[in-house]
């Protein structure tokens, strides 16, 4: 689901967005996405997954495209959010917008064990 | 049999129509080609609740040694919180509501009481939930809502009415509830 709302937002996965930080930020508009997940089902069975991301958006000067982008995703797919205001990190001259959502889907290749 | 392994997760669609007779809802699907956007009563939110209440009887001699358990009664209702609807929704809510549009002020009249307005309409009312790997689940009622509604408006809360519809038999066998399920449309199906 993250990789399809940032993919559909225009944001490439390893160049303009990936997982937890950059080494090597870009140096236009990026993202950051953190995912935790937390697993549930039928006693003894890991069936469903729960989703809190949060997309970070970093911005060198304020990229509202970006985040009309982002949010016409998180429209589209019906997901609820909460967008922070935009905060300005000093020390690497960044402009910063989180957006945080959960969700819950299915989890694919369920054991089942002999049943 | 094998086991069933259909995880029903998520929300759905409410649809509802006025309810013509039998032949409207004969079989699976003649209730799905009724499961239309143009028959969405209103976008729900908080899910939809179908509940099967039966009422049981039980004969036992003084000693306990002999029992006999028979149904006597059964019930169903489905329930939904509404969030988007306008008078022609609350209308289908009201036994009693009669609407009227003037075209020339634009304006849409809602006017409910007086049960001698009742109309003793019945709705086909059908909850579809999309589920493209376990495949689409329908739940098909009789009935009209039993419970009236509260407006409310409130400063920082969306108005969401709370609906229930009371099942009546949709059928001569005394049919209260059509759960309907489909095949998943997807190859990633996890077996049903």
């Amino acid at each position: 689901m993250v990789h399809k709302i940032l993919t559909g937002a225009g944001f490439v996965l390893n160049k303009t967005y990936r997982e937890t930080r950059f080494l090597k930020p870009p140096k236009s508009t990026y993202a950051v996405y953190n995912d935790t997940q937390s697993v549930r089902g039928p006693d003894n069975i890991n069936a469903i997954v729960s989703h809190e991301a949060n997309i970070e958006l970093y911005e060198y000067a304020p990229d509202s495209a970006a985040e009309a982008a982002i949010e016409a995703q998180l429209d589209e797919a019906g997901l609820e959010y909460i967008k922070q205001s935009r905060y300005w990190l000093s020390e690497e001259q960044l402009y910063q917008v989180i957006y945080e959502f959960n969700f819950t889907e299915k989890k694919g290749n369920v054991n089942y064990g002999n049943s | 049999m094998a086991t069933p392994k259909r995880i029903v997760l998520g929300s759905g669609k409410l649809h509802l129509v006025k309810f013509t007779g039998t032949e409207q809802i004969a079989n699976a699907a003649a209730v799905i080609a009724l499961a239309t956007d143009a028959n969405v009563l209103g976008y729900i939110k908080g899910g939809a609740s179908l509940v099967y209440t039966p009422t049981f009887y039980t004969a036992t001699d003084d000693l306990g040694f002999v029992t006999k358990t028979i149904i006597t009664e059964e019930e169903s209702t489905l329930s939904s919180g509404i969030m988007t609807f306008n008078g022609e929704t609350l209308a289908k809510l009201s036994a009693t509501g009669r609407v009227t549009d003037d075209a020339t002020n634009h304006t849409r009249t809602l006017k409910i009481g007086g049960v001698g307005n009742a109309n003793n309409e019945k709705y086909v009312i059908i909850f579809h939930h999309e589920d493209k790997v376990d495949g689409d689940i329908y739940v098909c009622i009789v009935g009209n809502n039993t419970s009236g509604f509260t407006l409310a408006f409130a400063k920082d809360q969306e108005t969401v009415i709370d609906a229930e519809f009371r099942a009546q038999a949709q059928d001569d066998d005394g049919t209260l509830i059509m759960y309907i399920e489909k095949e998943p449309t997807a190859t990633q199906a996890s077996g049903n």
